[in-house]
C-alpha cells in the first residue's frame, strides 16, 4: 500500500493530537448529562462551561456568546432561519451571495419558500464582492446579510470587517460563515462588526460532529432546535461535551500556533505553485492577492477530469475535485458556475487543501504524479 | 493469465448480479475496481419525484459503493449521462418517429457499457471489463475470435443484447456469472451476508421506469406527438378500417389497445411511416419468413456465417429459429427463416446463433 498523500484538509483534516490526547483521557469519564442535578451532571456541566468560557476567550467574545451545535452546516441553519424569522425583523429580505456554502444557500432557499425574498450580490470572475454593492442591494425590509469568510473551494477571502461595518451602520444583523477562517486568520470578535459567526471543529483539529455559533448579546434569534433550555434556550438537546472539550481544545492550539502555522502554510502554498507551474495545460484559478494560503484551486484543460481523479486515488493521493458529485453527476459546483466555468473545466478542477503539517515532499510527490498523469492522459484539444 | 496482474473494472448497478460478479472477481484474486455509470436522472426525464426506478438513483450508487467497500476495492461513479441521452434516448425517441420499436438496452451496451467506457477505462490502465450478465464468452475453434454463449441459467440469459460488442471490445471483457443460475446468485450473495442479497430484477427500460413510454414521449419529446397525427388503420386489402391515435403508440404484434372493433382477434402488422397507416390483420397475416437486417456487427468473419445453416433470434423473449443469411447489398443482410415468423419488428434486434452461440446480429430494418 503506497503512502496516503493527504491534501484535503478543507474537507476535513486530521485531529490535533493534543485533541485526540484529551479525548482519550476524558472518554470515559464523562457519561452525566449536564442539565442533571447530581454530582455526574455537575461535573459534565463544569466541562461544557470551562469549553465554552476557553472558546469565548480565544476568540474575543463572551461566554453566553458561545452556542454548541452540531457542526457548521447546524450553525449556518441556525443562524440563517433564527435570525431571519427573529421577532423584531424589520422586514423579509436577505442579502447573501452565489457562492456561499451550500448549507447558507439551501437554508435560504428554505426560507425562500418561506416568503423571503433573497438578493445575491453580483460576483466578478474570481468571486470577489464589493461593498458598494451591498450598499446598494440593501433595503428598508433587509432583515439579514450573510457572507462567508473564506470560499471553501477557492480560498478566496472576503472583505468581512468592510461588509460588516456597512451592515453594523445600517442596523441589519451580519452573519458570517467562518468554517474555513478558523484557525488560519486571526479573530477578533470583540473588534469584527458581526451579529454571528459559524464555527466547524473537524476543520481546525477537533472531531466532525462538532461547531459553534457565536450569536452577539442582544441580537434576537428564534429557536430551530426545541425540546430544552440547553445553550442558553437557544438550542434544545443534550449537548456533546466531549465535543465541546474537543472543540475548545483545538481553537485554543490553532489560536496558539496561528503565526506559526500561517508562516507554514504560506511557504507550502509557494512551493505547491512553483511546482503545479510545471502540469502542462494547469491554470491556477486565483486572480490578485485575497487568497487563504491552505487552499488552492487549479484546472487542467484537455483532460477527462473523471480519469484523472480515479487515477490520483489510485495513488492513495486525496484532493477535492470541482463537481458536486453527491448524486454522481458530474454537475459543476455552483461556485465553479458563478464564476462561468463550463463543464469540462469544472470537471477537471482540482481543489487542494494544505494543513501546517503538510510535508514539502507530499506536494512535491503530489506535482510529479499528476504532471505523469496529466500527460498520459492529455487529449488533443478539439 | 495471472489474476493478479489483471486490472479489472466491474461495471456495477448496486444490484445483486453486479456485486456478487464484483466479489467473485476478487475471490479469483483480479485487481478489482467497481464503476457506477450514472447515466440519466428520473427527474431530468420526467419522472415523479419519490419514484426513483431501481437503476441509477443515489440508493443504488451507494448500494454499490458500500458492496465495494465490503470487498475493499475502490468504487467510482462515472458520469456519462451526456453521452447517454445522445446516443441511447436520442435514437430510442427517432425509432418511434419512424414507427419502429427500439431496444435501448442493446445500444446502452454496445455504445455506452462497452465502447464509450473500455475508451474511458484505457485512461486508467484497465485490462479488463466485467459485468453481472448471464452469459458466457468462448472461443470460436476455426477461427480463435470470442463469441458469446448463452448462460448457463437459461432463464436468465441475456446473450440477446450482447450482440452488438464489437470482436475487439468483447476481446476484454469477463462474464464472472455465467456458469451460476440466479438461483445460485441470490444463495452465494445470501451465504457472503451481502446486502444486495435481495434486491429486486429490473425489468423495464431504465429510464422509463414506470414502463409508459408513450408517457415519457409525451413529457419529453412533444415534437413526436406533433409530428405523428392520427392516421388509418387499414387491412390487408388496404382498405380503411378505424383512426389510429399516432404511430408511436404502436408496437408490431400488438394486439391491445387498437380500439377496432372488428369481432376478430386482430394484431398490428406494419406500420408505415411514410404513409402515416397501419396495417393491422389476423395472427397468420403478420407471420413472415424473410426480412433485411442493417448495422450488423460480426463476432467471427461473416464468411462463416452467410449461407450456412444458423437460427436468428428476434426478441428477447423468443426462441432461435432455424435461418439462413444473405448479404443483400453493402449494408444489409437478409434473413431467410426455414419457416415462417411471427410478429418480426423492425428496430428490435436479430442476433445471430452458429451452434448455439451469439456470432453476429444487426437491427430489424423492414420486411
Amino acid at each position: 500500500m503506497k503512502q496516503t498523500i493527504y491534501l484535503d484538509h478543507a474537507a476535513g483534516t486530521f485531529l490535533l493530537p493534543g485533541v485526540s490526547k484529551l479525548i482519550h483521557e476524558f472518554a470515559d469519564s464523562l457519561t452525566g448529562n449536564p442539565s442533571s442535578i447530581h454530582g455526574q451532571g455537575r461535573l459534565a456541566h463544569k466541562q461544557l462551561d470551562r469549553s465554552r468560557r476557553s472558546i469565548a476567550h480565544n476568540l474575543g467574545a463572551k461566554h453566553g456568546e458561545i452556542v454548541f451545535t452540531s457542526g457548521g452546516t447546524e450553525a449556518n441553519n441556525l443562524a440563517l432561519k433564527g435570525l431571519a424569522n427573529s421577532p423584531g425583523a424589520p422586514g423579509k429580505h436577505i442579502i447573501s451571495c452565489a457562492t456561499e456554502h451550500p448549507s447558507t444557500l439551501e437554508s435560504l432557499v428554505a426560507l425562500e419558500r418561506d416568503g423571503f425574498e433573497i438578493s445575491n450580490l453580483p460576483v466578478d470572475a474570481s468571486g470577489q464582492i464589493k461593498g458598494s454593492d451591498l450598499k446598494q442591494a440593501m433595503r428598508p425590509d433587509t432583515a439579514l446579510i450573510t457572507v462567508m469568510w473564506i470560499n471553501n473551494e477557492t480560498g478566496l477571502i472576503h472583505p468581512i470587517e468592510e461588509l460588516g461595518t456597512i451592515a453594523r451602520s445600517a442596523g441589519v444583523p451580519f452573519h458570517c460563515d467562518a468554517v474555513q477562517a478558523a484557525g488560519h486568520e486571526t479573530i477578533d470578535l470583540s473588534r469584527l462588526p458581526v451579529a454571528a459567526m459559524s464555527f466547524s471543529g473537524h476543520k481546525m483539529g477537533a472531531p466532525a460532529g462538532t461547531g459553534v455559533l457565536f450569536l452577539r448579546k442582544g441580537t434576537a434569534l428564534q429557536v430551530q432546535s426545541h425540546g430544552g433550555s440547553q445553550e442558553n434556550n437557544l438550542r434544545g438537546g443534550t449537548p456533546n461535551v466531549l465535543g465541546a472539550l474537543s472543540f475548545a481544545k483545538a481553537l485554543e492550539i490553532q489560536t496558539d500556533q496561528l503565526l506559526k502555522h500561517q508562516d507554514q502554510l504560506i511557504r507550502l502554498n509557494k512551493r505547491l505553485q512553483d511546482k503545479l507551474s510545471e502540469v502542462p495545460g494547469l491554470r491556477l484559478n486565483r486572480q490578485g492577492r485575497h487568497y487563504a494560503p491552505h487552499i488552492l484551486n487549479c484546472s487542467i484543460s484537455d483532460v477527462d477530469g473523471e480519469a484523472m481523479f480515479i487515477r490520483l486515488d489510485m495513488l492513495n493521493i486525496a484532493v477535492s475535485n470541482g463537481s458536486a458529485c453527491t448524486s454522481g453527476s458530474q454537475t459543476p459546483s455552483h461556485v465553479l458556475s458563478a464564476l462561468g466555468f463550463n463543464k469540462e473545466l469544472a470537471q477537471a478542477t482540482i481543489r487542494v487543501s494544505l494543513s501546517y503539517s503538510t510535508t514539502e515532499k507530499e506536494i512535491d510527490l503530489f506535482c510529479q504524479a499528476l504532471a505523469e498523469i496529466v500527460l498520459s492522459i492529455k487529449r488533443e484539444p478539439l | 493469465m495471472d489474476p493478479k496482474d489483471k486490472k479489472v473494472v466491474i461495471a456495477m448497478s448496486g444490484g445483486v448480479d453486479s456485486s456478487l460478479a464484483a466479489r467473485l472477481l476478487v475471490e479469483q484474486g483480479y485487481d478489482v475496481m467497481g464503476v457506477t455509470l450514472k447515466l440519466w436522472g428520473y427527474i431530468d426525464t420526467g419522472g415523479k419525484p419519490g419514484h426513483e426506478s431501481n437503476c441509477c438513483s443515489l440508493d443504488d450508487i451507494n448500494n454499490a459503493k458500500a458492496e465495494c467497500a465490503t470487498l475493499g476495492i475502490p468504487h467510482y461513479t462515472l458520469d456519462m449521462s451526456a453521452e447517454f441521452k445522445q446516443i441511447v434516448m436520442e435514437n430510442f425517441v427517432s425509432e418511434y418517429k419512424a414507427g419502429r420499436t427500439p431496444n435501448p438496452c442493446v445500444l446502452c451496451n454496445t455504445e455506452i457499457k462497452w465502447h464509450q467506457l473500455l475508451n474511458k477505462l484505457d485512461d486508467l490502465g484497465v485490462d479488463y471489463l466485467a459485468t453481472g450478465h448471464y452469459a458466457r464468452r468462448v472461443q470460436h475453434p476455426e477461427t480463435g475470435k470470442w463469441v458469446i454463449e448463452r448462460g448457463k441459467d437459461l432463464h436468465k440469459d441475456q446473450s440477446y443484447v450482447l450482440w452488438g460488442i464489437r470482436p475487439e471490445d468483447l476481446e476484454r471483457t469477463l462474464f464472472p456469472l455465467g456458469e451460476l443460475s440466479k438461483q445460485e446468485v441470490r444463495s452465494l450473495a445470501a451465504a457472503a451476508d451481502m446486502a444486495t442479497a435481495e434486491t429486486p430484477e429490473s425489468m423495464e427500460i431504465c429510464f422509463v421506469p414506470d414502463n409508459d413510454y408513450r408517457r415519457f414521449l409525451n413529457e419529453q419529446h412533444p415534437e413526436v406527438i406533433e409530428e405523428a397525427p392520427p392516421g388509418n388503420f387499414v387491412n390487408s386489402a388496404g382498405e380503411i378500417i378505424g383512426q389510429h391515435q399516432g404511430i408511436y403508440n404502436y408496437t408490431v404484434g400488438q394486439r391491445k389497445g387498437l380500439g377496432l372493433a372488428t369481432g376478430e382477434r386482430i394484431f398490428v402488422n406494419k406500420i408505415d411511416a411514410v404513409t402515416n397507416t397501419i396495417q393491422v390483420g389476423s395472427k397468420s397475416d403478420a407471420e413472415a419468413s424473410s426480412f433485411l437486417v442493417s448495422g450488423c456487427n460480426w463476432l467471427i468473419p461473416e464468411s462463416h456465417i452467410l449461407d450456412q445453416d444458423v437460427k436468428v433470434q428476434i426478441r428477447y423473449n423468443h426462441k432461435a429459429k432455424p435461418a439462413r443469411i444473405r448479404r443483400e447489398n453493402v449494408e444489409e443482410v437478409r434473413v431467410n427463416y426455414l419457416e415462417p415468423e411471427n410478429a418480426i419488428t423492425p428496430g428490435q434486434s436479430a442476433v445471430f446463433f452458429l451452434n448455439d452461440q451469439v456470432v453476429g446480429g444487426g437491427i430489424i430494418k423492414s420486411l
